[in-house]
């Protein structure tokens, strides 16, 4: 059995926004009648060109423009909103703090689909960087961790893959139009979260800049990034180039870039030396590329790797990869689905089912009464009937006054028998059981309709967190 | 371990940790190595003395080897089964020894044991369980209590009247067309042992029929096989075997012919 469904993926970008449409092709490789789905191939079938950002002239995100941009895009690919199975709509970079940024997502989704939206924080845009630009496919194959810079116009965001695996995902303030200059050399604007630093190097907003300043900027972004891939220290205003959080993972010793700056690390050059060639955004991009390329590549303390995708790595990632198939064997009402937004309530010993009241109650009532959540955990364990049958019991009691539905995410593939239990002893409530799918406190999830029999979730971590 | 095989123990080779050590000596990654050998219950990473195996990949494979001629040999402990009360019947094969030789007499009961069954058991159930030792006594004693008990709960919630559970000792899998011919099934469960293999002797399957008959084809028979605790966990089965009722009840068809 084959089934095709079609994903979007939107990327709304501090400079640019851009749309791409993947199919993902579903195949259930079971022989028996216990189906086994997932995807077998992800194929990126329409790219968008890249648009500017419509931008209002409160510096807000121009949302009439947006829908304009989005509905030619889907003419020119010859689909319709009801064509799109899943996907994601994220606002990336410094656009994701603009204060009408949530808005202008919701109403994309009315024009775009009725498909799962993840508005994205700085982490969940750094591993959907990283999957696009291929670091995660990359890290399969080799022994050793592997990293990808996604650097755009705002924001630089790393994750950090090993076997396939994301170890590490955190964000900075480096990008290529953190400064904007005027066609006669004059700084137009330098964003405040890297004011310090530019005042070190004498750069000043309505001033005529000195190229060698940009240039040392430039390189002080570079040399940042390659002190942070080999653990050497960084100083307390450098430390605060890190957005919300800082890295957890050790040294990197191989890592890629994607991003618009990538553009200039490996394909298009600059003469550095002309005014005319490095103003050609009217940024400091293409000297942020040239810098990146002249710190990392050679360099025989890192290795240099190629990525998949450059300027598009985010939106792919958005569309092919931010979709997690839940396990086949699942517990959900169609009609229950599209659910958005849903904060994640992770009990950490669901096996210590006499204990799980209170740990649900402790971690529940944060929340209004009156909100959806979803209990996620690793799994029941290896008990047999007696332990699921007091797992099922107890999550049915402890949230037998909540009006919601009772939504239940685990690892472990137990969601059919848990789910089956839970109804037994529930008569009367809306059950979702879903297995496969790894969530953590502070994420949220969302739940799409059922394809194949498997479940569409997205995790996202963090959402309009600054 | 080694303090304690010199105070007289002797390790334990049929553990299943043994078959997770790798035995290259100095592997170019030993991360490669290790994530390989996650993909896979296969023997890899195991080393080599010249063109043989090492002595311990031999034993372990002569261990795992001796645990499926074991399943296949050994007569099904039926504590279990009694415990749980299911009615016992046997098919014409006398000892493990005919089981193996003879399957065409793994298949049928003698009519003295057909009009017991007919006199004794639940007539026209919608759901008729059987339980088969089939060629792994191990998988039933494994697998039975979980994946019955959540079955039992299932058919329970779905209103279906439930047949008498029956045993069958020596039993191959078309054992369950004959019951449910004698009894008038809507649905038959068979829940057999699976032929084991290197990887483990307590492989469980589940075989479904509507209307099982002795007069259709084998591919009337809906399945879900590889039941065991790191397979498909008997749980999970048994949630879906519930499922897959319900479509075969609603679709008055099975095996092959249901499309799902």
């Amino acid at each position: 059995m084959a089934e095709e469904i079609i994903s979007a993926g939107i990327d709304i970008g501090t400079t640019t926004s851009q749309v791409i449409f993947s199919r993902l092709q579903l195949e259930n490789s079971s022989y028996t009648a216990v189906p086994n789905v997932r995807i077998a191939k992800k194929e990126v079938i329409y790219k968008s060109p890249i648009h500017f950002t419509p931008l209002c002239a409160d510096g807000n995100i121009d949302e009439e423009a947006l829908d304009h941009i989005l509905l030619a895009e889907y003419e020119k690919a010859h689909l319709r909103r009801e064509d799109i199975a899943t996907g994601a709509v994220i606002i990336t970079g410094e656009s994701s703090r603009k204060e009408n940024a949530r808005l202008a997502v919701e109403r994309l989704s009315a024009v775009a689909g009725d498909f799962v939206v993840a508005t994205a924080g700085p982490d969940l845009e750094s591993v959907l960087a990283g999957y696009g630009a291929g670091a995660a496919a990359w890290s399969e194959r080799c022994p050793f961790p592997v990293a990808n810079f996604d650097i755009g116009g705002g924001t630089t965001n790393v994750a950090v893959f090993l076997g396939g695996e994301l170890q590490d995902a955190f964000a900075l303030d480096i990008g290529g139009r953190l400064v904007r200059l005027s066609e006669n050399h004059q700084v137009l604007y330098i964003s405040p979260r890297i004011q310090p630093l530019a005042e070190e190097f004498g750069l000043c907003e309505g001033e005529i800049a000195d190229l060698k300043a940009l240039k040392m900027l430039a390189r002080r972004f570079a040399d940042i990034c390659l002190r942070i891939c080999l653990e050497r220290p960084l100083s307390m205003g450098e430390r605060g180039l890190f957005l919300g959080h800082g890295k957890r993972w050790g040294k990197m010793p191989a890592v890629m870039f994607s991003g618009g700056v990538a553009e200039y690390i490996y394909g298009k050059t600059v003469q550095e030396d002309c005014w005319a060639d490095v103003l050609r955004h009217g940024d400091i991009g293409p000297l942020v590329g040239a810098a990146f390329r002249r710190a990392f590549a050679d360099n025989p303390e890192v290795r240099f790797l190629t990525p998949r995708e450059r300027i598009r790595a985010t939106v792919i990632g958005a569309g092919s990869y931010a979709v997690h198939l839940s396990g086949s064997t699942v517990m959900m009402a169609e009609e229950l689905a599209p659910l958005q937004d849903i904060p994640v309530i992770r009990l950490d010993h669901p096996e210590r089912t006499e204990k799980l009241a209170a740990e649900y109650r402790l971690k529940r009532d944060i929340y209004p009464a009156s909100q959806q959540t979803a209990i996620a955990m690793a799994g029941p364990g290896n008990g047999g009937y007696t332990e699921l049958n007091a797992l099922a019991r107890s999550l049915v009691e402890m949230t037998a006054g909540e009006d919601n539905i009772l939504l239940v995410i685990m690892e472990q593939d137990l969601a059919k028998a848990l789910g089956l239990l839970m109804q037994r002893l529930g008569k009367g409530r809306q059950i979702i059981c879903l297995d496969r799918i790894r969530a953590l406190p502070g994420d949220y999830i969302d739940v799409g309709r059922p394809v194949a029999g498997t479940v569409p979730v997205v995790v996202k971590t963090l959402i309009f967190k600054s | 371990m080694r303090e304690k095989e010199e105070a007289g123990f002797v390790r334990d080779i049929s553990q299943p940790e043994i078959k997770d050590k790798i035995l290259i000596e100095s592997p170019q990654s030993l991360e490669m190595v290790k994530r390989l050998k996650k993909s896979t219950n296969a023997r890899l990473g195991v080393g080599r003395a010249g063109d043989r195996y090492k002595t311990e990949t031999l034993l372990k494979f002569r261990a795992d080897h001796a645990i499926a001629q074991d399943a296949i040999w050994t007569d099904i402990d039926e504590t279990l089964i009694d415990e749980m009360g299911f009615y016992k019947v046997q098919t014409l094969v006398q000892d493990k020894e005919e089981y193996v030789r003879r399957p065409d007499r793994g298949r049928v009961f003698s009519s003295e044991t057909m009009e017991a069954m007919k006199r004794d058991c639940i007539h026209d159930p919608d759901v008729q369980i059987v339980v088969a030792d089939g060629l792994s006594g191990f998988a039933i004693n494994a697998n039975l209590k979980d994946i019955y008990a959540i079955m039992m709960d299932g058919f329970a919630e779905k209103g279906y009247r439930v047949g008498t559970p029956i045993f069958v000792r020596y039993s191959r899998v078309a054992t369950m067309d004959k019951i449910s011919e004698a009894l008038g099934a809507t649905v038959t469960i068979q829940l057999i042992g699976e032929r084991p293999g290197l990887a483990t002797g307590e492989s469980m399957s589940v075989y479904m029929a509507y209307k099982a008959s002795s007069q259709k084809p084998e591919s009337q028979r809906t399945v879900v096989s590889n039941i065991y605790q790191q397979g498909i966990p008997p749980l999970e089965a048994g949630a879906q075997v519930v499922h897959l009722t319900e479509v075969l009840m609603r679709e008055k068809k099975s095996g092959v012919e249901l499309k799902i």
